[in-house]
């Protein structure tokens, strides 16, 4: 696996833990979880509703392709989120998932 | 729970910070709204990041000036809401707001300030999609932030100042660049020769560390290819080659793990729309701008736009346009009289003109080829919804080829980013296939929400936040 993008040697050393797609990763607490992203991933970050590779283009909110499960909510803009220990982040590919909210979804829940 | 507030400044960097500030001072009650968790804008960005230390050192950053405004900013009595999105701005002066938990809530205010910045102009190509493909301002937030740098080989490709910036900051952060691909339109020596006295006289430093910046680059052996045409990104999955066309025609095909694009910045005007402002063509800077008076007042009265949001200028400018926008909301709100303000009016509009005074010059030596912009069929304009240049000109064709109809066509703009990327490669595309003017086509129409809402966080505005 080769990724495309590495920490600075200049940059003060990881402090924290974080899970990607279940897999433990060293990071800087602080950093943005699209960076965590882009130095874990081999090439593609996520997939779009098509299926096709993606990865953040702009790091400032403006082009959506960063998007990913952080803590279990959907579609955030990695870029614009600072890491914490013990984050969960989990790739989104394909289609967002939606929240279940049918009527079994409540029943569930509510036991 | 509505709150009530004399400004509401969206968007925290050098405009937004010195308008807050400025407002703050004259004693009004000011509320600014950033997306991001840390306020300075993408020029400071990384200032009291987790890399602060490594950014102080990078060449080009401005440590003294963001510690100074940021520092301020911090011990004022501003309200920040930060990692928070703003998505309508209603007719009345009311600012709808959704924190990062999702909870929406309404500021009220008298009077708005738009500074909301600059994006990096889209230039679709073949291959624009893949990993491995980021803009140079991507690549840059990411050092500066995350202390992040791309794996070798890493090309650069574009024209404008920030490509050698990034060169530099790059190379001072362990990086190395493989080569840098120039593109753009043959420079103008005459318009240089026209603007380039003004701009020594007014910014000499600024000059010089440009030059000291193309010295550098030139030292580390970096390969410059001038007059590059037909990029292309290559490889399946991820980027693994780029090709490209030098000046004597010449096809290269070099391997390629990051490349990264700049085609110059133009004013993020997706808020402005959708608060009904009016937009024009500016012909020099191929972009579309605010139109707005000499404070920055947009066609919508009480609503300001400051700083790359109305115009590009910098992080210099931009300081100085907050300023000019807060000091007239201060006179519009009587909490002072522009007899007494005269003196820091005058200080700012010269600051101001001075700060603007090298623009002529860059965009005369950086300046889009129009050809850039109307790509093969096969390359992907919108990324969101993946629709290609093809679709958009056959689309155009069965109708009235606007790009409001093209948009309901085809999907394009109709994607999680809002059209913030395709908007102007569409219109300038259907300006090309119907011989119009990009002016008078003008850009798709931006609605509330000017950012994606979920449903639960429309639901979750208070009741007594009382819309209108
Ligand atoms: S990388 Fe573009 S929105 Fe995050």
């Amino acid at each position: 696996m080769t990724v495309n993008f590495f920490r600075s040697p200049f940059a003060p050393p990881t402090n924290i833990r974080v899970m990607v797609d279940g897999q433990t990763v060293l990071a800087l607490a602080g950093e943005s979880v699209a960076a965590i992203l882009l130095r874990t991933c081999d090439g593609p970050t996520g997939h779009d509703h098509a299926g096709r590779p993606r990865a953040p283009y702009c790091m400032m909110g403006i082009c959506f392709e960063c998007v990913a499960i952080v803590d279990g909510a959907a579609s955030v803009r990695t870029c614009l989120i600072p890491a914490r220990d013990g984050m969960n982040i989990q790739r989104q590919n394909g289609p967002y998932p939606l929240p279940d909210i049918s009527c079994q979804g409540q029943a569930k829940r509510n036991g | 729970m509505a709150e009530f507030f004399d400004l509401v400044v969206i968007g925290a960097g050098p405009a937004g910070i010195s308008a807050a500030l400025t407002a703050s001072d004259a004693g009004l009650h000011v509320a600014v709204v950033e997306e991001h968790f840390s306020p300075g804008g993408q020029v400071w960005r990384g200032a009291d990041g987790p890399a602060a230390r490594m950014w102080r050192r990078l060449p080009g950053v401005t440590a003294r000036e963001a510690s100074r405004f940021l520092t301020r900013f911090r011990h004022s009595d501003i309200r920040f809401f930060s990692q928070a999105r703003a998505w309508e701005i209603t007719s009345s002066g009311q600012v709808l707001v959704t924190d990062v938990n999702g909870n929406s809530f309404t500021l009220t205010s008298r009077k708005i300030v738009l500074a909301t910045g600059a994006q990096e102009r889209t230039v679709p190509f073949r291959g624009w999609t893949l990993p491995g493909v980021m803009t140079v301002g991507a690549g840059q937030i990411l050092l500066k932030s995350s202390g992040v740098v791309p794996r070798e080989p890493i090309w650069l490709a574009g024209q404008g100042p920030l490509i050698a910036l990034y060169a530099v900051q790059l190379l001072a952060a362990g990086g190395s660049i493989a080569g840098i691909l120039q593109t753009g339109a043959p420079v103008s020596w005459v318009r240089v020769l026209q603007t380039l006295p003004e701009a020594i006289w007014q910014c000499p430093g600024q000059i010089g560390k440009g030059l000291v910046r193309l010295a550098k680059i030139r030292l580390r052996r970096v390969r410059i290819f001038r007059d590059v045409e037909k990029i292309e990104a290559l490889g399946s999955g991820k980027l693994e080659a780029v090709s490209f066309t030098d000046r004597k025609g010449i096809t290269h095909h070099v391997d390629a793990a990051v490349l990264m694009v700049h085609e110059g910045l133009i004013p993020g005007v997706h808020p402005v729309l959708a608060a009904g402002g009016r937009l024009e063509w500016d012909e020099t800077e191929l972009c579309f701008r605010p139109i707005l008076d000499e404070w920055g007042e947009s066609t919508v009265p009480g609503l300001f736009v400051a700083g790359d949001a109305a115009r590009i200028g910098g992080a210099d400018a931009a300081l100085y346009s907050g300023a000019l926008a807060a000091l007239r909301v201060a006179m519009q709100t009587g909490h002072a009289e522009e007899k007494a303000l005269a003196r820091k009016i005058r200080f700012h509009r010269k600051r101001f003109r001075q700060a603007m005074a090298l623009r002529p010059l860059v965009t005369t030596l950086s300046r889009l080829r129009l050809e850039q912009l109307s790509p093969a069929d096969d390359v992907m304009i919108c990324r969101c919804e993946s629709v290609n240049a093809g679709t958009i000109c056959r689309a155009s064709l069965t109708g009235s080829g606007m790009p409001d109809q093209v948009k309901a066509f085809t999907r394009t703009g109709m994607g999680a980013c809002q059209g913030r990327q395709c908007a102007l490669p569409l219109s300038v595309l259907l300006a090309s296939t119907h011989n119009k003017s990009i002016a008078e086509l003008g850009l798709f129409r931006v609605r509330a929400p000017f950012k994606p809402l979920k449903l639960g966080e429309l639901a979750s505005l208070s009741h007594e936040s009382d819309i209108q």
